[in-house]
């Protein structure tokens, strides 16, 4: 039917309307061109959220939304235990800029917020009361993890300087660097000592990555070594003063994962306990409020208390149609929180569990919601 | 060169042939809007001249395209009958190709590139080179001098008689692309003006054609391509990225020999290819120095024949390898393609004309499903140039071989794409005096399933593609061409828009939200429109291109703003002789927009390009 208007319309064609329905192109044409010299004027020419919120301080969960490599979505978000609803990209509204390249992780330290972005090499260091930057800490080849080692004395870890990165809290700066000569990750600090782990060995391909390094930070110097199983992801400390470290056994599945419980008196890594699975890559180990049991994802969230002899076989959680990229408990009420990264191109789903693995809530959070940081 | 003069029109050959396209969307790039970017590369020209997206990084970084809302992998790309789409990404950089290399660009729509090849599920786009048989000695050079201290020169020289062409062209392009721009990642509301580090690059190339006609009917063509570029990869604004942190290298050659020959209703052809292509990328950071060789053999051979004035057929085999050796490969791999096409077109009482297009292909000795496709035009009236067209098509498109093999995370167990398409649209062409108008309305309809995305299997582990999305794609196209004289003005109008709806259908998850939303950074809306102008030796050119935002997310809940871009171009010819001088003068982003095509990637702000075109023609 379209068609014969169109062959009506066409049949009446004569060389008057041409030239009228000529000048009216040239007068649209001109419009625009007006409409866009207005248009101009506007900064807003980059990305827009139309998922961002104000902050405001309050009992919650930071959510870091590490966002894709490269592609500068990554963001904060806030998650409102009182109204369990999730404030997103929140840095972004209070400091008129983007958070950075793949934030990473989080820590609370001198009351600060201290953001670890790693393809932006800084740390933003924002004030809790309105998320405004107190400082942006450069200086750093791809920071990874921060943690605060002693009064006014910070470590970062970097993937691919081979260094740990000293900082002094108090004025924001670099003061020095010690030399590890492979990559380091996570961080925990035992009886005064920090101990670092060697995950990757991709910038260091002719390393073996299964390796804890002791740092003391009175005086900066390696003090041991300590043998785990390949690519050591996730450490954690129980009620007992052990370290519990997480292997995945490497990038490539070269060995089975296991689980590895060190004394950091003895400095001993004793029996590790080892997954059937060599295919499976167990990540985001961590430890309820009362620190006798541990959880970790491997596809479905698992726990298994601090005395057992084996890793186990059944998930706590099953998978149930998530992609579970991590996992945390929060210190005081031990209310586990997932996170679902679904195709990673969208904003990331926040699984709220009680203690005992019921589902309590879910909501969104940024684009692969990667740590929670419990204030 | 640059300055094409609009009275020369091209002459109609009332051909007694059927059209071997007829139902099919096929669009030219006029010579105009061609000769206006004989100093730029196929990314610009596309994106100035059509309104089909080019996802753009910026100058002389990476550019695909999108047809009708299909990825980047499902636009085939090809130059003389030739597939150049890189095997191991599946796709080319537009960037990378100068349009001074290329004597036609067509742009085959959907189902249109079943009559070049598979695998276009979005379409193919075909770089042709021609022969003409008058020159004796044709010098040209072009020289350009751009903002960001850029400088472009070219070099060409075609000799020879009515038996045997010569056609050798040059290119040395040069760029330290460090323009300003506004960097929002500082600050949304005062961006600061800050200089792009990192963007410079380079491009040298050698185009050598030979033509010799052999006998009566034969005809030898024998051509090489050669070129090597360079450049540093700039990273996002968000990133303070050391300097001169990522650069990749890509050389490449190609060589083709083709035998034609024509008989009374037959034509026969042959030809054989080789194309050499190596990549070297470099991450300081990271500390990547990584290397790719892909070396192809192409050869064809076809067949046609015009049984009568009304119904013709077309045959040809297609044999290709193609072999990789990649340090992101577990060990080397190769790829053996056949293909197998039939054409037959038929014109009924020369109103109706049908044609049916199909392909059975061979990969690595598995056959892909056939790909059979119907094209029906219809001329609606006698004595007017008004017309109808309807195609429908099934097509496949394999995985690439970094879907297949990349390490870690390369799937071999994967299907392969399967589209099918739906297309219908009304043409009609009118001559009044001395203005020609020509209009077209184009809805399609295609539906993608088993869609190649990669995703990580969990948190720590690599990413490994699977056949996860079922996109329908589904839109309207439009253009208008008009063109007219009057006593010495001669000018010409060009319109054209597009409307995209390009959906995924699959939630691979309860709470996937991406579902029935708009796949990412293709523009709903874009449209585009040019106005060129000739007054004796003067020349001006004007043209806008609109693009709609993009979404940036799978869930649509975040998206780059829309843009328009304007440029204007003036140009004079001076003749000496047998010398023609042309010289343009050209303002890119007339007003000076800040935008990003891709997020937090920067663009230039107005800038300007100076050149000077000498040929010499006896």
């Amino acid at each position: 039917m379209i068609w014969m208007q169109i062959i009506k319309t066409t049949l009446e064609f004569k060389k008057k309307y041409l030239i009228n329905w000529l000048s009216l192109k040239f007068a649209v044409s001109f419009i625009f061109l007006i409409l866009a010299n207005s248009c101009n004027k506007s900064n807003d020419f980059g990305e827009v959220n139309t998922n961002r919120s104000k902050y405001m301080a309050g009992d919650g969960v930071f959510i870091i939304n590490e966002g894709n490599f490269g592609q500068g979505n990554g963001s904060l978000s806030f998650f409102r235990c009182d109204s369990a609803e999730v404030e997103n990209d929140i840095f972004y509204d209070a400091n008129n800029r983007p958070l950075g390249d793949l934030p990473v992780s989080m820590e609370i330290i001198g009351g600060n917020g201290w953001i670890v972005v790693n393809n932006s090499t800084k740390i933003e260091v924002v004030d809790l009361k309105d998320l405004t930057s107190i400082a942006t800490i450069k200086g750093f080849t791809s920071p990874r993890f921060v943690l605060e080692v002693a009064e006014n004395k910070a470590y970062i870890s970097d993937l691919y300087s081979g260094e740990i990165s000293i900082v002094d809290t108090k004025d924001f700066k670099v003061t020095g660097k010690i030399s590890l000569g492979n990559s380091s990750e996570q961080l925990v600090l035992v009886n005064n000592l920090v101990f670092v782990a060697f995950w990757s060995n991709y910038s260091f391909p002719d390393l073996e990555n299964n390796l804890l390094f002791v740092i003391d930070p009175a005086n900066d110097l390696i003090t041991d070594t300590i043998e785990v199983g390949k690519e050591p992801n996730s450490m954690i400390v129980d009620k007992n003063g052990k370290i519990w470290v997480l292997c995945s056994g490497g990038f490539l599945n070269e060995e089975v994962p296991t689980l590895w419980q060190i004394d950091p008196e003895t400095m001993e890594a004793g029996a590790s306990l080892s997954f059937d699975d060599i295919e499976s890559s167990p990540s985001s180990l961590c430890m309820n409020g009362t620190r006798d049991s541990l959880y970790f994802i491997n596809k479905g969230i698992f726990k298994m208390a601090i005395s057992e002899v084996s890793v186990p076989t059944l998930p706590f959680i099953p998978e149930n149609g998530h992609l579970f990229y991590s996992l945390a408990i929060d210190p005081k009420s031990s209310v586990i929180y997932a996170s679902d990264a679904i195709d990673y191109q969208q904003n990331g789903l926040i699984l709220r569990f009680k203690p005992d693995g019921t589902l309590i809530d879910s909501s969104r959070a940024g684009i692969i919601p990667g740590r929670f940081v419990f204030i | 060169m640059i300055l094409d003069t609009l009275n020369l029109k091209e002459v109609e050959i009332l051909s007694r042939k059927p059209d071997k396209t007829a139902g099919f969307k096929v669009v030219e790039i006029d010579s105009i809007a061609r000769s206006g970017f004989l100093t730029k590369n196929l990314s610009e020209l596309i994106s100035s001249a059509t309104p089909i997206f080019v996802k753009s990084y910026g100058q002389g970084s990476l550019a695909t395209t999108s047809f009708r809302g299909a990825s980047a992998t499902h636009t085939q790309v090809l130059w003389n009958g030739i597939n150049i789409n890189s095997p191991m990404p599946g796709q080319s950089d537009f960037s990378q190709i100068p349009v001074y290399f290329v004597d036609q660009v067509k742009l085959y729509y959907g189902a249109g590139s079943v009559f070049q090849t598979g695998g276009g599920l979005g379409g193919s786009l075909s770089l042709e080179n021609q022969v003409s048989w008058s020159n004796l000695l044709n010098i040209g050079l072009l020289q350009e001098i751009a903002s960001f201290n850029t400088y472009r020169n070219f070099a060409s020289v075609k000799t020879g008689n009515e038996r045997f062409q010569s056609s050798t062209r040059l290119m040395y392009v040069s760029s330290l692309n460090n323009f300003t721009y506004r960097n929002n990642a500082v600050n949304r509301e005062n961006p600061p003006e800050l200089h792009r580090k990192d963007a410079a690059y380079d491009q040298k190339a050698i185009l050598q054609e030979l033509a010799l006609k052999t006998g009566k009917c034969g005809l030898v063509t024998a051509r090489i391509w050669g070129q090597d570029n360079n450049r540093e990869i700039p990273s996002n604004i968000q990133v303070n990225a050391p300097e001169g942190n990522e650069k990749m290298r890509e050389s490449f050659v190609r060589g083709l020999i083709r035998f034609d020959y024509f008989s009374g209703q037959s034509t026969f052809s042959a030809q054989t290819g080789v194309l050499y292509d190596f990549l070297n990328y470099q991450n300081k950071t990271s500390y990547v120095d990584a290397g790719n060789t892909v070396v192809s053999s192409v050869n064809k051979v076809s067949f046609g024949n015009n049984f009568s004035a009304n119904f013709s057929i077309s045959v040809s085999i297609g044999v290709d390898h193609h072999f990789v050796n990649s340090e992101n490969y577990p060990g080397r791999k190769n790829r053996n393609e056949g293909s197998f096409y039939i054409g037959a077109n038929y014109n009924l009482k020369s109103r109706l004309f049908l044609s049916l297009l199909s392909r059975q292909e061979l990969i690595d000795g598995l056959l892909v499903p056939f790909i059979p496709s119907l094209g029906i035009g219809y001329k609606l009236l006698k004595n007017e140039n008004l017309s109808i067209k309807f195609n429908i098509a099934r097509n496949f498109h394999a995985p690439t071989l970094n879907d297949l093999y990349w390490y870690p995370g390369g799937n071999p167990d994967l299907k392969n794409e399967t589209g099918s398409t739906v297309e219908s649209g009304v043409e009609f062409k009118k001559q009044v005096g001395n203005l020609i108008l020509e209009m077209s309305v184009t809805a399609f309809s295609s539906d993608i399933r088993d869609w190649i995305m990669w995703l990580p299997d969990s948190v720590y582990s690599y990413w490994t593609p699977s056949n996860l999305k079922n996109v329908i794609s589904r839109g309207v196209e439009t253009g208008v061409k008009l063109s007219g004289k009057y006593r010495k003005l001669s000018w010409n109008y060009t319109f054209g828009y597009a409307y995209t709806s390009a959906q995924n259908k699959i939630a691979f998850s309860p709470n996937d939200q991406s579902a029935g939303k708009q796949l990412i950074y293709v523009p709903e809306n874009s449209f585009n429109q040019t106005l060129n102008v000739n007054i004796e030796s003067f020349k001006v050119g004007y043209s806008m291109n609109f693009t709609g935002i993009r979404y940036t997310t799978s869930d649509n809940l975040r998206y780059m703003p829309a843009f328009l871009m304007q440029d204007l171009k003036f140009g004079k010819r001076i003749i000496f002789g047998k010398s023609i001088f042309d010289i343009q003068f050209s303002v890119y982003n007339l007003l000076g927009v800040n935008y990003q095509i891709v997020a937090w990637q920067p663009m230039p702000g107005r800038n300007f390009s100076f050149s000077v075109c000498y040929n010499f023609k006896n």
